[in-house]
């Protein structure tokens, strides 16, 4: 279970947000959504210690195995697919054999497995994608940060990209931290919503979206998803 | 190759037209001595020529690997403590704005006339390059992949082996190349002062007003020089051939 308590940020004397309460359940898929520059990647930057707070507290599981999936795919350019896979395994855990077959499986999963030895340069923007998740999902993590992993992309393989996070996440429950801008995106694939303030709207809330268990494909086409999309829309812009 | 055809160009045509107006006798041969004259001088003076040619090339390719050694560690003992590169790093800078020719005397108090001095006299002016653009390359890696390489707990070596000196090495390579230069530059200058190679041969040679000897010299540093950005062409095209180093 991750937590924060009381947890507030200040740029310069400016607080992003302040006396944040929450907290989340293992297996939880939770998009923090909110306009450019009010801090989301801020918080997720928080969630994965790669930032501190100005006050409160973060818990962060016990034996936390998180990965981090950047807007941009964030690949090193020197070093095939398979090896910038490689990087998201920790590495005492696993003896090489062991090692190998993990890649050789998270990149099936990804569809990659015939480029393993391509470079970076050689790949689409689609497939550079894909490798920076497999390097996030690799060696079963049990937390994944992803912000805005998508914006990038168009929409045909960002709709592919999301469909295939969702059944993976459906598969193996880990907890997703989602940052994006987009209320589609993130109704699409996420169970909790974290909004930040918006326009006349001055507090920071946490939706729960009880979505039914559909498939990713039907979801999108259904009513209940169109629906639930203009409601947030409308919440966001204060005419609820 | 086609880039250097007009250079190419320029310099055989002015090498002919010298030739012509000299065999005219419309050109002075002792201000600027024809390219024949030169190769006639290095003819007769085979042997002293080739030995100091020999000379020269050995101690350049040895002062610029030596930079490269000293330049290259230095840089990266900064980048691990940042209070040795505050200490450090201005005083390289300081050094760096001495003219070496005002340096090189004092060489030779300290260490004697010889290829160390030479040496010495060539690291001091090629080191800096070197040092300060890998430090550059070492510290303008990507921020992402540096807090990539912070979720998944890799140690500051790590860091620095699998990404920090991969992701520098097109700064590395810019370095090395301007330092390619500035190590004839160097060896001459501890030449002059310490004796032996193309450096002291200038220097006699200006001495007994030998202009053809002194442009032989010349050409031949030039030749040196040429070498070196080429060997590191080469061998710059055979890594990246290998491994496509860009961040």
């Amino acid at each position: 279970m991750l937590q924060l308590k009381n947890a507030g940020k200040k740029f310069d004397s400016r607080w992003l947000f302040k006396n944040l309460n929450l907290q989340t359940q293992t297996g939880d898929f939770i998009s923090i959504l909110g306009p450019s520059g009010c801090g989301k990647s801020t918080l997720l930057r928080i969630l994965a210690e790669l930032d501190t707070l100005s006050e409160g507290s973060l818990t962060q599981p016990a034996n936390a195995n998180p990965g981090f999936v950047f807007q941009e795919s964030c690949l090193l350019p020197w070093l095939t697919v398979y090896e910038n896979v490689a990087i998201g395994i920790s590495l005492k855990t696993m003896n090489a054999s062991e090692k190998q077959d993990q890649i050789h499986n998270i990149l099936k999963t990804v569809k990659l497995k015939d480029a393993a030895q391509l470079f970076p340069h050689q790949l689409s923007g689609g497939m550079k994608m894909r490798v920076s998740i497999a390097r996030a999902l690799i060696n079963n993590k049990s937390i994944l940060f992803m912000d805005e992993p998508f914006a990038a992309l168009d929409d045909f393989i960002r709709f592919e990209l999301q469909e295939e996070l969702l059944d993976y996440w459906k598969l193996h429950k880990m907890t997703v931290f989602f940052v994006t801008h987009s209320v589609n995106e993130s109704v699409f694939l996420s169970q909790k919503l974290w909004l930040f303030p918006q326009g006349n709207q001055h507090e920071f809330k946490e939706l729960d979206l009880n979505k039914k268990d559909l498939n990713p494909r039907e979801y999108r086409q259904s009513s209940e998803y169109f629906k639930l999309v203009t409601d947030i829309s409308d919440g966001l812009r204060g005419r609820a | 190759m086609k880039q250097f055809l007009p250079t190419f160009v320029l310099v055989v045509t002015i090498t002919i037209v010298v030739e012509v107006l000299n065999k005219m006798g419309m050109w002075d041969p002792q201000l600027i001595p024809p390219l024949s004259v030169i190769l006639e001088t290095v003819q007769d003076n085979n042997e002293a020529f080739f030995t100091a040619f020999w000379d020269t090339t050995r101690l350049s390719f040895q002062s610029l690997f030596l930079s490269f050694i000293l330049g290259f560690t230095l840089a990266l003992i900064f980048s691990l403590n940042d209070w040795i590169k505050r200490a450090i790093f201005p005083l390289a800078i300081f050094f760096q704005t001495v003219p070496i020719i005002a340096i090189a005397p004092l060489l030779v108090i300290y260490l004697g006339y010889g290829s160390q001095t030479i040496i010495a006299s060539a690291v001091f002016v090629s080191i800096f390059p070197i040092l300060a653009n890998t430090l550059v390359g070492l510290d303008t890696i990507n921020k992402n992949l540096l807090e990539l390489f912070k979720v998944y707990q890799r140690s500051r070596m790590q860091t620095l082996v699998y990404l920090k000196i991969p992701g520098s090495y097109h700064y590395i390579y810019a370095g090395l190349r301007i330092s390619s230069g500035l190590a004839v530059i160097g060896v001459v200058a501890g030449e002059f002062v310490a004796g032996g190679g193309l450096g002291s041969l200038i220097d006699t040679s200006r001495t007994q007003q030998r202009i053809d000897l002194v442009f032989a010299a010349l050409i031949g540093l030039a030749l040196i020089g040429l070498s070196q950005i080429m060997l590191l062409n080469i061998i710059n095209l055979l890594i990246t051939r290998w491994r496509p180093f860009k961040l």
